[in-house]
């Protein structure tokens, strides 16, 4: 939920709360005052129509429909002032009213009488309801007022809030220049920036810190490795091992090989990563394509597979040529590596894809094949399929992949 | 043939100048931009064997150097680094190759004899081994005088095996040297028996001899009778 819907609706809220309060309140005030009001005017005329009695007007004249007086039998209580609210039958409108009821025993020289006057509460109601709507008015339009103000403040007050969140989505971990926020007035943000300021370079620092142990650590393991070789090949050239001694050899031989590469690969990972690799406007992609085919077309007669290339359309495309050819190099080697006896590959392009598809095991490439060291083969290093999608990432390739039929199928669409 | 060895590692230093001793080379060793500066100036070399790390510098220096006294040597750059830049700042300073550490000696070996047929042979570029005669202009191979046809990489590993003749060679250098880096990638190094069987029945069909012998779980040798 937005920042200002939040807001909004906590002002409303409380405007309401507040609105309810003040309007309970008003209206207390309003009913004592109008009903002390209405009281003191039935006692009032009670006394005048006492005073006609006893100046000997006549009752009949007395009575209209808010005064009843009557003569009664003589009653012990006298002079008790009883105020009651009724309702009553109004025909004019045919409805029924709320009126107060004054009722009082009088004795006026030897005769009883019985005075009841009537005050209809209309009058009453007609104002409450008229204070409630404008209550309601008001209420309303200071809300309207509120969630308007609140908008066009917001959209100024927060600029640099929203300002510093655009500049944080185009940071960039690996690169040099820190982000540049703009200069605020306003405290609050003032620190959030600085702050988010000594973080990133905080974060910049580790990661570039990092970044060099890990290059360092690749670049310094190649020497040690370059003697054990060279090492183990002077063993395997010595002639005097005996078989046992040479297939030892071999195997350490072998293993550092496998370690060299390992290691290379997550350097070549890294390095793509950390943008070693620049980008070239329209490189020829077709082309490495048909050279990588040319450069692997013996070992795949060597392998029994058949190829089927079908490579017309020019495609080119904003990459570094030297990863477009790890990138190609890759699918061709995989097809080759992930294939059956006697199985096919079939290399395709069309206005902007390139179509590798092969004969495989029958079993799919799951998602996390595309990270590092997930392999199917244990003779792999696990580190082809998340060279290819580091790649494809890098330079906006789209990699589609789909096992139907036996067949592996990637697509690269440029 | 004169090759200076500039390699700070000491270890692996002497381990080149043994392995090109046996190949018959004069080998001189030196481990700094500095002694190496001062050798190219004093001496001519065949070739020279460039790492790139060394502890007083980087020997692209050397290579500038050696621009600017304008002496032609063959150079081969050595790296302990993949990265690319170095790669392309090594060629474009005039270094004929480029290896990266760890390498296969088999390789280097190759690479270097190669950088030297290039540079010094530059009239005659016949190699001649046994019955077998190459020319390396005309990527022409010629048995008993017979020409031989030969796919690339049949060509590729004859002279592989020339170039190391009479040293075992495993099937992941061959695999390295045709194919480049990522003999990972290829499941099993079988195919290349069929290979090395077929570039074997075209040098007998002509009547050469059969240099090539097995070794069993190792590789194979490649010697004259």
């Amino acid at each position: 939920m937005k920042l200002l819907v939040k807001t909004s609706i906590y002002y409303a809220m409380g405007s309401l709360l507040a609105f309810i309060i003040a309007g309970y309140i008003i209206l207390l005030n309003y009913t004592t005052i109008i009903d002390k009001d209405v009281n003191e005017y039935l006692i009032n005329r009670e006394e005048i129509a006492t005073t006609q009695i006893v100046n000997d007007i006549q009752i009949a004249s007395l009575n209209n429909y808010e005064q009843i007086i009557k003569k009664i039998q003589p009653i012990d209580d006298l002079d008790e002032l009883v105020l009651k609210d009724t309702s009553m039958y109004d025909v004019i409108d045919d409805h029924f009213h709320k009126y107060r009821k004054l009722q009082v025993n009088r004795k006026i020289g030897r005769q009883y009488f019985d005075i009841t006057i009537f005050k209809s509460l209309i009058q009453t109601e007609i104002l409450v309801t008229e204070v409630l709507k404008s209550m309601i008015t008001v209420f309303l339009g200071l809300l309207v007022f509120l969630i308007v103000g609140n908008i066009l403040i917001s959209r100024n007050l927060w600029k640099p809030f929203k300002d510093t969140l655009s500049k944080l989505k185009d940071y960039e971990l690996g690169s040099v220049k820190p982000v540049d926020f703009s200069k605020t007035s306003t405290r609050e943000f003032g620190q959030l920036n600085s702050m988010i300021n000594i973080m990133t370079n905080k974060i910049h620092t580790d990661y570039v810190n990092l970044k060099e142990f890990t290059e360092n650590a690749a670049h310094e393991i190649q020497t040690p490795l370059a003697i054990i070789r060279s090492k183990c090949e002077l063993l395997l050239q010595s002639g005097t091992l005996n078989e046992t001694e040479l297939k030892n050899a071999k195997s350490i031989y072998n293993s550092c090989l496998r370690l060299s590469k390992i290691n290379r690969g997550l350097s070549l990972l890294a390095e793509i990563e950390s943008g070693v690799y620049g980008v070239s406007k329209k490189v020829n992609v077709t082309e490495i394509l048909e050279h990588q085919i040319e450069h692997y077309k013996e070992a795949i007669d060597l392998n029994n597979l058949q190829l089927e290339v079908l490579v017309e359309n020019e495609i080119k495309h904003d990459i570094n040529a030297e990863l477009a050819e790890v990138l190609i190099s890759n699918f061709i080697k995989n097809a080759i590596k992930h294939n059956i006896s006697d199985g096919k590959i079939s290399i395709r392009t069309s206005t902007n894809k390139i179509h590798f598809s092969n004969s495989g095991e029958p079993k799919g490439i799951d998602k996390v094949m595309f990270k590092r060291f997930e392999k199917s083969n244990t003779n792999s290093l696990g580190l082809g399929l998340s060279i290819i999608s580091k790649i494809c990432r890098k330079f906006d390739i789209k990699l589609v992949y789909n096992y139907q039929n036996g067949t592996h199928n990637f697509e690269l669409i440029f | 043939m004169k090759l200076l060895i500039v390699e700070d590692e000491h270890e692996l230093q002497e381990d080149i100048a043994a392995f090109f001793k046996k190949e018959h080379f004069l080998c001189e060793s030196v481990s700094s931009v500095y002694e190496a500066k001062e050798k190219v100036y004093m001496y001519d070399y065949d070739a020279i064997i460039l790492d790139i790390g060394l502890p007083d510098g980087s020997g692209l220096e050397v290579l500038e150097y050696l621009k600017s006294i304008e002496k032609n040597t063959g150079i081969l750059v050595l790296s302990a680094r993949g990265a690319v830049d170095d790669k392309i700042s090594g060629l474009n300073l005039g270094a004929d190759d480029y290896l990266t550490k760890p390498f296969d000696f088999n390789e280097l070996n190759a690479r270097v004899k190669s950088i030297i047929r290039r540079k010094h042979f530059k009239g005659n570029n016949n190699i001649d081994f046994g019955d077998i005669n190459i020319n390396t202009n005309s990527q022409i191979v010629k048995v008993n005088s017979n020409e031989i046809e030969l796919t690339k990489k049949e060509y590729q590993l004859l002279l592989f095996f020339i170039s190391n003749e009479n040293r075992v060679i495993t099937k992941e250098s061959i695999v390295e040297h045709l194919w480049g880096d990522d003999t990972a990638m290829f499941g099993s190094f079988d195919f290349i028996y069929s290979h090395i069987k077929n570039l074997r029945k075209k040098i007998v069909k002509e009547g050469g001899s059969d240099y090539l012998s097995t070794i069993y779980g190792v590789g194979y040798k490649f010697k004259r009778d």
